[in-house]
């Protein structure tokens, strides 16, 4: 088991930046998640990691070792492809083995280790099979299983649930967090559903145009995003953002335009205010939206005035996309809200810690 | 930075691929200098083997009766001269007339091949038709046929049909041994081609040879080319035909005709011989280099899916 | 060209009861049918025709100068059983399509293996390697010929300049030499071919399974070994299958280069056949030993195939 410590990682494909100074530290036996669109550079980092992929400049160490220059087959890391790349001519048995043959284990060690993996995920029966004769879950749990029999120091998962549908992905989800509090082993897992990196990481590293944003705990992406990208990225339904004034009232702040008010408590809208040099980006995330009752706004008075554009039903709740000035919001409303499409609403929010504000220029939060 | 993921795609392309010579000199850097050092030597000595004798035959086309005929050659000709190649066509052996004859007749025999094969290999592959597979089959298993066997027999029905010393026969004959090889390879392209295209223009309301034409056609331009040049290459190549369904010198084409002139005008003459030989080499070599990249692109899609 | 052949597909008989559906569905199929026909037609009249006729001359005593059949049973066959010339053109076109195939094959599969790395600004480098496929078979036969020359020749010139051998060595003026001569110049002309294909297989494994086996600790010979070399089973077995095939009836090149001599040490089953028929006239007799290659060669290529399919399955 070891850690693995990125330091002011670069890479550059031609002239292009891939990556710009990551830095990341995943402790023994962490589990941690790199999450980020198509093209924000986590499957780069994480072959880099895997030493498949060249870094143009900083330094990757596993342990207390610096593994730069140390080929793949020597770092002691199992990985797993998003399409499983199993070898095709071999069968499940002989794919598990295969790199322990390769590093000369006894045979009476290859069998029983493949053996208990095999158990651990639940493919014993599957052994003699060859790879096309096997369900897309059952050739994941393959994979998973060709990577735990090596008893790596690290495991490198490069989106591997994103081929399975989402039942499956679900079940493999509780089976891959089982396998991790099992081994206690280092993970490092990418995915681009923030779903399951919410669910899945001690740690979530949020990425975007080759930078890692931030790095936190899911709780703290969820609670205090540092910019904007990670706001709107981190939740679901996604938070919504309107753009506002700040105006000073009396000796109060409120975030305003044509069909908002925005109220924060005083310390957080004095920093607002201190902080602000323009605009501001309000960010405001669905759960703690309601409908304003026919007495007005409750509480923090915020009111935010639209038109409902899109009712998805879902069970118990329902998700209201409202249109408040040029901006939409999208608000988790109980299913006893009846709305219709044309409805016009009042908004308002239930806690302050479901506002967000953020720079509209550079997005990096103010609050 | 192409970095979309496209999800049931055999190679994992999209995802920040590092540029060819990236990832060559990474592999480079990563491999021991011994290994470095086999691989060049290896590739060195493979690039002389290749190209020496190439550069042979095009030296002694240069070269004077007199030094061609030193018992130790020089390496390259002093003085260089041409007038070995202004030989070929002033000589008793119609050089301009066999190279006419092999352009004619190879152009002609690939041109009916990609047509005919292009229909066989489309009704191979989409038709469905009683014995279907076992014609298929049948039409492939042909390329084993040993040819020289036929040969006599098909002697026999050309003298009887008036067919020898024409060109008209000499591309029905090149027909008996690159239909079954077009029609083999254009069935590998069109089976690499995804039905549900062609059954999007049968729902928008085309005739099946209108998708044939219009969509599965276009789709298999590289089956096309290859299909094109390998019957190229093979009936420009061919020596048996032309030597034994045609005995007139003046309908000869260049392989038999620079069998017949070493035997005849060339015997001791080298460089008047590989003047000769350097001359059929070049529209295939032309032909080869203009389309090298379709050919290994056609190999992978056409020869290799049609197993 | 669709309406003349049309009613010649007799072979269509609905085996249901004749609903008008399947009626309609035949008449379908059948329209995919013509497609194929035209190609049918030339090849019946190319192959299939002289093919039977090839049976039937092997039974007759026929002669290009006298060409009246006249029927002599088994006769060729009995002669042929006791031909040491067929036997010898036999063991020729064994050993020289063998010979080959196997150096042609494995030194593609080396050089293809090695020119993996050399991408991008390298490319040339494949390309050049390819050049000796552009080059007419009889070119080859010739420069090679040439080059092998006894007096004159730029390899015995070499050879004696480096007092690599005491006196011009007759590459192609005795028996010893003729063979591994000609495949020599074969194998050079073949090579590209083998190449070619091995370089169009290897694009075809998927870069994730290499990299699988990369950080499953394979090294470089075990990632060849274990994973690339099953990736060109089926390019593998289709060149050899095409090259054995091309072998066998290979006739420009040992027509140009030795003609089939010194002797018969070169004379291949096409030589010999194309000698009796063309040179000897005795069209009965070079049918009979076409025949008998014929068979010869379809058990080599169904034994072939099913030796792969057995392996494939096992």
């Amino acid at each position: 088991m070891a850690s693995v410590t990125i330091t002011e990682v670069m890479k550059k494909f031609g002239d292009e930046p891939v990556l710009q100074h990551c830095n990341l530290q995943v402790d023994d036996g962490e589990f941690v998640v790199l999450v980020g669109a198509s093209g924000s550079g986590k499957t780069t980092l994480l072959r880099i990691v895997a030493g498949l992929e060249e870094l143009t400049d900083g330094q990757v160490m596993i342990g207390d070792r610096v593994v730069n220059d140390v080929d793949v087959k020597d770092r002691n890391i199992a990985m797993v492809f998003q399409n499983y790349a199993l070898y095709p001519h071999m069968n499940v048995y002989d794919n598990m083995a295969f790199g322990l043959r390769r590093q000369h284990t006894p045979k009476v060690e290859i069998a029983e280790r493949v053996t208990s993996a095999a158990k651990i995920l639940g493919i014993e029966h599957l052994v003699k099979r060859k790879p096309k004769q096997l369900s897309g879950g059952q050739r994941q749990r393959v994979a998973l299983g060709r990577a735990i029999v090596r008893q790596p120091s690290v495991f490198l998962m490069d989106e591997p649930l994103s081929n399975l549908d989402a039942h499956l992905r679900a079940e493999m989800r509780g089976e891959i967090l089982k396998l991790h509090r099992r081994l206690a082993a280092t993970f490092i897992f990418v995915t681009h559903d923030q779903v399951e990196a919410l669910t899945m990481g001690d740690r979530i590293a949020v990425m975007s145009d080759g930078k890692i944003l931030q790095v936190g705990t899911p709780d703290d992406l969820y609670q205090r995003p540092v910019n904007r990208f990670v706001g709107g990225f981190i939740g679901a339904p996604a938070m919504g953002f309107i753009t506002c004034d700040v105006v000073t009232v009396g000796d109060g702040v409120v975030l305003r335009n044509a069909s908002a008010e925005v109220y924060l408590p005083p310390e957080r809208a004095a920093l607002v205010a201190q902080r602000a040099t323009g605009p501001v980006s309000v960010g405001l995330r669905p759960d703690y939206l309601r409908l304003c009752g026919d007495g007005g706004p409750a509480g923090s008075g915020t009111v935010l005035r639209g038109i409902v554009e899109v009712v998805e039903p879902l069970g118990a709740d329902q998700h209201v996309m409202v249109r408040v000035g040029d901006a939409s919001l999208t608000a988790k409303l109980p299913r006893s809200d009846r709305l219709q499409i044309d409805d016009k609403v009042t908004l308002t929010v239930t806690d302050d810690v479901g506002v967000h504000v953020f720079d509209s220029a550079s997005g990096d939060a103010l609050s | 930075m192409s970095t979309v993921t496209l999800p049931g795609r055999a190679r994992s392309t999209g995802r920040n691929r590092p540029r060819p010579l990236q990832a060559f000199a990474h592999r480079w850097r990563t491999k021991g200098l011994v290994w470095r050092g086999v691989v060049v030597v290896v590739i060195v000595v493979m690039l002389v083997w290749s190209l020496a004798p190439i550069y042979w035959m095009i030296a002694t086309s240069l070269k004077t009766s007199a030094q061609v005929a030193l018992p130790n050659p020089t390496l390259y000709p002093h003085p260089a001269t041409v007038s070995n190649y202004g030989g070929l066509f002033s000589g008793p052996f119609p050089f301009g007339s066999f190279l006419e004859n092999s352009v004619v007749t190879s152009v002609i025999t690939s041109v009916i091949t990609v047509v005919l094969s292009a229909l066989a290999g489309y009704s191979f592959s989409r038709g469905r038709y009683l014995f279907r597979g076992p014609l298929t089959y049948a039409v492939l298993a042909t390329q084993m046929l040993p040819l020289a066997v036929l040969l006599v027999p098909l002697y026999l029905e050309f003298l009887n049909l008036h067919l020898l010393n024409s060109d008209v026969g000499l591309v029905i004959g090149y027909c008996s041994f690159s239909l079954p090889f077009g029609a083999w390879l254009m069935k590998g392209f069109i089976d690499g081609i995804p039905i549900e295209i062609e059954n999007a223009a049968r729902v928008d309301g085309s005739s099946q040879f209108f998708v044939f034409l219009r969509v599965t056609l276009p789709l298999a331009g590289a089956g096309l080319v290859t299909t094109a040049v390998f019957v190229f290459i093979n009936t420009w190549n061919n020596l048996l035909y032309p030597l034994t369904l045609v005995n007139q010198l003046s309908k000869q084409t260049l392989p038999p005709g620079l069998l017949l002139s070493f035997t005849g005008q060339f015997k001791t003459d080298w460089g008047g011989m590989m003047a000769a030989a350097f001359l059929t080499t070049v529209p295939l070599a032309v032909a080869f280099f203009a389309i090298q990249r379709f050919l290994v692109r056609g190999l992978t899609a056409g020869a290799l899916a049609g197993v | 060209m669709t309406t003349e052949v049309l009613p010649a597909e007799g072979t269509t008989h609905p085996a249901g009861p004749p609903t008008w559906a399947r009626f309609h569905r035949l008449i379908r199929k059948k329209r995919m049918l013509w497609m194929v026909l035209p190609t049918l037609a030339i090849l019946a009249f190319v192959i299939a025709y002289p093919a039977v006729r090839a049976v039937q001359l092997s039974f007759t005593s026929t002669s290009l100068i006298n060409p009246v059949a006249r029927g002599v049973g088994f006769t060729n066959y009995r002669t042929l059983f006791h031909d040491s010339v067929f036997y010898t053109a036999l063991k020729n076109t064994l050993v020289f399509t063998g010979s080959s195939v196997l150096l042609a094959g494995v030194g593609g599969l080396v050089l293809a293996l090695l020119l993996e790395d050399f991408l991008g600004r390298f490319r040339w480098v494949q390309t050049v390697l390819l050049t000796p496929w552009a080059v007419p078979t009889v070119v080859a036969a010739y420069l090679f010929r040439y080059m092998f020359e006894e007096s004159g020749g730029v390899v015995n010139s070499v050879l004696l300049q480096l007092h690599l051998v005491s006196h011009a060595v007759p590459f192609l003026a005795s028996p010893q030499w003729s063979m591994p001569t000609v495949v020599l110049a074969n194998v050079w002309a073949q090579l590209p071919f083998f190449l070619l294909v091995f370089s169009a297989g290897l694009k075809t494994v998927p870069d994730e399974v290499v990299e699988a086996a990369r950080t499953d600790g394979a090294g470089r010979w075990s990632i060849v070994r274990h994973v690339k070399l099953h990736y060109l089973r089926s390019a593998a077995v289709i060149a050899v299958l095409l090259m054995v095939i091309a072998n066998f009836n290979n006739f420009p090149h040992i027509e140009s280069m030795t003609g089939g001599g010194p002797g018969i040490s070169t004379t291949t089953l096409v030589i010999y056949v194309y000698q009796l028929a063309f040179s000897s006239y005795d069209v009965g007799y070079a049918s009979a030993v076409g025949v008998v290659w014929l068979v010869i060669l379809l058990v080599l290529a169904v034994g072939f195939v099913r030796a792969v399919r057995m392996e494939g399955t096992s």
